[in-house]
C-alpha cells in the first residue's frame, strides 16, 4: 500500500505522532517508570499476580490505571507514556508491537499487517 | 597513534536481530534474506580492514537507560558489554568486550573538546547494536567496542551540528591516541520509520536512498534539512539518522563510499554504507 503525499498527516501532532518531550516526561514520570519496569521479570510476575497493587505502588492516577486495565495503548501514549515503554506492558500481556500499532491506527491487526509497509515518496522539497 | 580505517552507517531495528536468529535455524524470511545478502559485502570489507576497535554512536530504546537519569551523551567505559534484555529474553550471543585502557584516553580527549559525557560502568547494549552486529561479525566477536549512547527519545535532542562536532572530536581523539589500534567508526539509526501513532508503519525508500547518496560527499546539504522535516517525510523515528552525521564527520572530507545497499524488509528502511578514508 502506498500513500500519496496528500494523505499523509505532516503535522507531527497527535494522533499521527506523539513526540515525547521533557515536559511530558515530567508530567507522566510515574506512568513511564511503571511501564519501563516491565523489562524485569519480577515486575511482570507481580503485575500478573496483583495488577491493582502494583499500579497503586507506582502512583498511577485513576485515569492511567483505567487505561492499563482497558489495554488502551493509544490512550497510554496520548497520556504521556513513551511508546517504547508502553510496548513493554503490551508484551507482558501477550500483545506485540504490531498489535499496539493496529490500536494506534484504529485498524484490524491482520489488515494492518498485510498493508505494511506504507510507502511514502514525499521529499523535503515537497513541503510547502 | 591509532588509525581510522573506515566508517559505516547502518540501520537498526529489533526485527533485524530476530530475523537473523530465525535465518540461522534455516528459516530466512525472503525479505530479510535480501538484507543479509546485501550486508555480506560489508562483512567482507570489514574483515579486510581488520579493525581492533569499533566506536559506535547509537541510541538506547528504554532498554538500559530509564527516564530517571537520561543522558544526552553517555559513553560505555567497561571491559564487557552484555546484551540488554528488552523484555523478550536474551538472544543467543555472548556480550562484547570493551577496552577501558583504550576508552579513557578517547573520553579525555572528547571532554577536552567540550563533550561533557556521562561515564557508564554497567552499560548493557540493546538492538541499537546487537541487531546488526551478527550481520557484520561472527562470535566470538573479533573486535572490542566503545559505545556512545545519544538521546534520541526525549525532546530536546542534541542538534545535527552537535553530532557533527562529536564526530570531528572523535576523529581527533582516535588519531591522537597513544595506542596503535585500527578503528572503525559506526553511526547507527533509522533509516525511515515510524512505529507509533496513526503513521505507524510508514517508510520512505526514496528519502533513504538520497540519504545514502548524500552522506558520502554532501553532508552539509543533508544537515541543512531540519530534523522536523526528516520526521515529517521519513517518520518520527527517522530522526535517529542524525547519528550518521557523527560517523561521517569522524572521517576525512574526501572519504569515498566503498559500498551502499538499501532494502525495506518490514517497516523500517534498512540501509548501509561503508566509507573508505582517502
Amino acid at each position: 500500500m502506498s500513500r500519496r503525499p496528500q494523505d499523509l498527516d505532516l503535522s507531527l501532532d497527535p494522533p499521527s505522532t506523539f513526540l515525547f518531550t521533557g515536559e511530558i516526561c515530567s508530567r507522566s514520570y510515574a506512568l513511564n517508570r511503571f511501564a519501563f519496569a516491565f523489562k524485569h521479570a519480577g515486575h511482570r510476575r507481580r503485575f500478573e499476580e496483583a495488577p491493582e497493587a502494583v499500579m497503586e505502588a507506582y502512583g498511577l492516577s485513576e485515569d492511567e490505571k483505567a487505561l492499563v486495565r482497558q489495554r488502551d495503548w493509544t490512550g497510554l501514549v496520548a497520556s504521556g507514556g513513551h511508546h517504547f515503554n508502553i510496548i513493554k506492558i503490551a508484551a507482558a500481556v501477550g500483545e506485540s508491537h504490531l498489535h499496539v500499532g493496529a490500536h494506534m491506527c484504529g485498524a484490524d491487526w491482520d489488515e494492518l499487517k498485510r498493508s505494511l509497509p506504507h510507502f511514502v515518496e514525499l521529499m523535503p522539497e515537497d513541503l510547502g | 597513534m591509532s588509525a581510522l580505517v573506515g566508517g559505516i552507517g547502518i540501520a537498526h531495528t529489533p526485527s533485524m536481530g530476530y530475523q537473523y536468529d530465525k535465518g540461522q535455524t534455516g528459516e530466512w524470511d525472503p525479505a530479510w534474506r535480501r538484507w543479509y545478502d546485501g550486508t555480506r559485502p560489508v562483512r567482507d570489507w570489514l574483515a579486510a580492514k581488520a579493525p581492533t576497535h569499533l566506536v559506535v554512536i547509537y541510541n538506547d530504546h528504554m532498554n538500559y537507560f530509564d527516564l530517571s537519569t537520561y543522558p544526552t551523551f553517555a559513553i560505555g567505559m567497561s571491559a564487557h558489554f552484555p546484551q540488554a534484555d528488552e523484555g523478550y529474553g536474551l538472544r543467543p550471543y555472548p556480550g562484547i568486550d570493551g577496552d577501558p585502557d583504550f576508552a579513557w584516553p578517547v573520553a579525555r580527549s572528547l571532554v577536552a573538546a567540550g563533550f561533557d559525557l556521562t561515564f557508564c560502568q554497567e552499560l548493557e547494549l540493546d538492538h541499537g547494536i546487537y541487531s546488526w552486529l551478527p550481520y557484520l561479525f561472527e562470535p566470538p566477536w573479533p573486535v572490542r567496542i566503545l559505545p556512545i549512547a545519544v538521546n534520541m527519545l526525549m525532546q530536546p535532542l542534541p542538534t545535527p551540528e552537535r553530532l557533527r562536532q562529536l564526530g570531528a572530536a572523535l576523529r581527533a581523539a582516535i588519531l591522537s591516541h597513544g595506542r596503535d589500534e585500527r578503528v572503525v567508526v559506526i553511526g547507527t539509526g533509522g533509516m525511515s520509520h515510524q512505529i507509533h501513532g496513526t503513521r505507524f508503519g510508514m517508510t520512505n525508500e526514496r528519502f533513504d536512498r538520497r540519504f545514502l547518496d548524500w552522506i558520502e560527499s554532501r553532508l552539509d546539504d543533508l544537515m541543512a534539512i531540519p530534523p522536523e522535516t526528516i520526521m515529517q517525510v521519513a517518520g518520527s523515528e527517522a530522526v535517529e539518522l542524525s547519528m550518521w552525521y557523527a560517523m561521517r564527520a569522524a572521517l576525512a572530507d574526501g572519504a569515498k563510499a566503498a559500498y551502499r545497499f538499501h532494502t525495506t524488509p518490514a517497516v523500517t528502511g534498512c540501509g548501509v554504507i561503508a566509507l573508505e578514508e582517502p
